[in-house]
């Protein structure tokens, strides 16, 4: 892309520090009768920046905290602890408390096509629904021909305006709701998991349309959560790996993907099925451990390959690489061995 | 050579309609395959292909109104797709095992782990309580369940995804099972998981001689472990072989698309990842003809009619009219040669 993302001024779209998520476990009575409640750490200071145009995913196993991060960010959830600035203003925790302006300029794309449309509202209505948001004096002309361009846009026709979502496929409603997310024409765009629900030919054409959606809407800068490390290959311009809440490792994606350096990353990659023929396979261990009684020192201690005392002890922080600044990983070893 | 654990043979299944007045689907449209000891045969296609069908069909398991309307089924040889339910039920989880995609739903919530394995032990051999236990817990140590004895008085709820697959699996081998059917038993795991699951099975089926019908969407899983692969679609199967042969040279245009779509971790970065026009059709809506002729790019008027039988083309077999030959530039086994000598 064309700012450099470590520039903290007027190229980073989205400025995240110090953010954390945890969630309480129990009922409110519960809670009471035992005083105090197990914490999930959910998201757990967590700091990035997206430039102004860039595509940022953030990968990970089931729990590590990516769906929750973007959650906090689109205000769909309170976060714990730390600031969120977008376009250089501070963001209201709830999405509810911000303004409608911008509202309209985040927009999100979900990973059940199935779940996130309204079953009994036309295609029309569900499209339209952004569109008319804060803008009340639209026609309905207007707003119709609106909504039919979007259609056409992401692949649908005008025909199936006034269709239910019951009567498209799963890959053409996620065109429905990737509709809807442009309809506005954000700035912004949180994409979760858009095509972990859909079969892989499908999953292509979803692809491709995001891709073409980017390059027409010049600077769309984008939050990418996937676990498909293939696709964010594809798609992303940086990566963010994530263990247990915390970043782990960021990079851009193809070094990522060239020469990971978190053994986390490592056995992340190593472990995607494929040619190799249970190759390479020998160092992937454990599982994800409790996220009420996380490891101490650094999460991944317990299984990781290079772990010494140190990690078992002190966690971690992310540093930026002093050779190369644009990769930073949060790794006694790693750290050492790449300085 | 010796005789295939399993062999099916032209199979179809159809759903009947709860209305009368409509005819039955046609979901699946003469599969056939053959599975021998030890061997992993992978089934990929995308949803609604008809491969968690075809297991199912095995399983003699097959719900809402689905029924066998043709061709054949045999397990070591004998017929079973015609078996009466108690006859069936003793097969299946005694010489058949059957592992699913969620964990939780093949385990009982309210029974310890350990319960279950002496349960499922006793129901197939003739074991003291105490023997099945010991048993159960070796079990679960081949499985590479950590600490298998004390885990034994463990519930469901205690284990982890990955451990609650392998408990799972544990109970599929507790008959010693000489045929698996696994539907997408690593789904639901996350990747690094799903990595030691599947060693697993590539482990217990060399060690045992376990033929295995691994069901799955994952071309990944299949190049993984799987000796052979069924590509599927629209209720057949449009491409058997080896893995190397189908996976590294596919024949079928639904192949080498499938497999052109999918985003590479190795491959240089495309500015468009190869995509297939439109969409597989509805059981209801499967054209006339070879049932991909519409997303075709190699289609004519041959593809539009009749039957494309799957016939031997480069080391696999291939149902199309317009294989991909580029391969067997040097070798060329065709089974029939009126197929090999078409342009």
């Amino acid at each position: 892309m064309t700012v450099e993302p470590q520039d903290p001024g007027p190229g980073s779209m989205l400025v995240v520090e110090g953010l954390s998520k945890s969630f309480q476990q129990g009922t409110p009575l519960f809670r009471r009768l035992a005083g105090k409640a197990p914490i999930v750490h959910a998201v757990d200071d967590v700091s990035l920046t997206i430039a102004r145009g860039e595509t940022l995913a953030l990968v990970g196993e089931s729990g590590c905290g990516k769906s929750t991060f973007a959650r906090t960010v689109m205000g769909l959830e309170r976060p714990s602890a730390g600031i969120i600035r977008f376009d250089s203003q501070p963001l209201a925790p709830s999405v509810s408390d911000r303004p409608a302006k911008l509202r309209r300029s985040m927009q999100m794309i979900f990973q059940d096509p199935y779940t996130s449309l309204n079953g009994r509202w036309r295609v029309r209505d569900i499209v339209a629904e952004p569109i008319r948001e804060g803008q009340g004096d639209l026609s309905q002309s207007a707003i119709n021909e609106q909504v039919g361009e979007l259609l056409v846009k992401v692949g649908l026709s005008q025909d199936d305006l006034a269709k239910y979502p019951h009567q498209f496929s799963g890959g053409q409603r996620q065109r429905i709701a990737i509709a809807r997310a442009i309809a506005t024409a954000p700035a912004f765009l949180v994409c979760d998991e858009p095509t972990s629900a859909l079969d892989v030919s499908v999953q292509a054409q979803i692809l491709n349309l995001m891709c073409e959606l980017r390059e027409q809407s010049e600077g769309l800068t984008s939050l990418f959560i996937s676990h498909n490390l293939a696709a964010v290959r594809h798609f992303a311009d940086r990566v963010g790996v994530m263990y247990l809440g915390r970043l782990v490792e960021v990079a851009p994606a193809q070094e990522l993907f060239e020469a990971p350096q978190h053994p986390y990353t490592q056995m992340l990659l190593a472990a995607v099925p494929g040619k190799r023929r249970g190759q390479g396979k020998a160092g992937i261990q454990g599982e994800l451990p409790n996220p009420l009684a996380p490891p101490t020192g650094c999460a991944f201690n317990p299984r990781c390959p290079l772990a010494v005392d140190r990690c078992r002890s002190e966690r971690p922080v992310l540093a930026a690489s002093r050779l190369k600044p644009a990769r930073s990983v949060a790794c006694h070893v790693a750290t050492v061995s790449s300085v | 050579m010796s005789q295939p654990v399993l062999e099916v043979r032209d199979l179809k299944v159809e759903f009947v309609s709860p209305r009368a007045d409509r005819p039955p689907l046609q979901t699946l449209r003469g599969v056939s395959l053959d599975i021998a000891a030890g061997e992993i045969l992978g089934l990929v296609g995308e949803s609604g292909a008809g491969k968690s069908l075809t297991g199912a069909a095995v399983l003699g398991l097959l719900a809402g109104g689905g029924r066998i309307s043709g061709g054949e089924i045999r397990f070591s040889g004998q017929r079973i797709d015609r078996l009466p339910e108690a006859e069936i039920r003793v097969l299946r989880g005694s010489r058949i095992g059957a592992v699913f995609q969620d964990p939780m739903t093949a385990l009982d919530p309210l029974m310890t782990v350990g319960e279950q394995l002496v349960e499922t032990i006793r129901t197939h051999r003739r074991l003291s309580r105490r023997q099945a236990r010991d048993h159960a817990a070796s079990l679960l140590d081949s499985v590479g369940v950590p600490a298998a004895a004390r885990r034994l008085s463990q519930y469901p709820h205690q284990f982890s995804g990955g451990m609650r697959q392998r408990v799972v699996l544990a109970l599929a081998m507790a008959g010693e099972p000489d045929l698996l059917i696994a539907d997408e038993p690593t789904t639901a795991l996350d990747v690094s998981v799903q990595a030691q699951v599947l060693a697993l099975f590539r482990e217990l089926c060399d060690a045992r001689g376990t033929a295995v019908m691994l069901v799955t969407h994952d071309m990944g899983v299949v190049a993984e472990i799987c000796d052979r692969v069924g590509v599927m679609y629209a209720g057949r199967i449009v491409e058997i072989g080896s893995v190397d042969d189908v996976l590294e040279r596919p024949a079928h245009p639904y192949t080498e698309g499938l497999l052109r779509s999918i985003p590479a971790l190795d491959a240089p970065r495309e500015p468009r990842l190869w995509q297939i026009p439109g969409a597989m059709p509805r059981p209801a809506a499967v054209p006339e003809g070879c049932a991909y002729h519409p997303r075709c790019p190699r289609a004519q008027e041959i593809c539009r009619r009749g039957n494309t039988p799957l016939l031997g083309v480069s080391m696999r077999d291939v149902a199309c009219h317009f294989p991909n030959r580029s391969w067997s530039s040097t070798v060329s086994i065709g089974r029939s040669s009126a197929a090999e000598a078409r342009p």
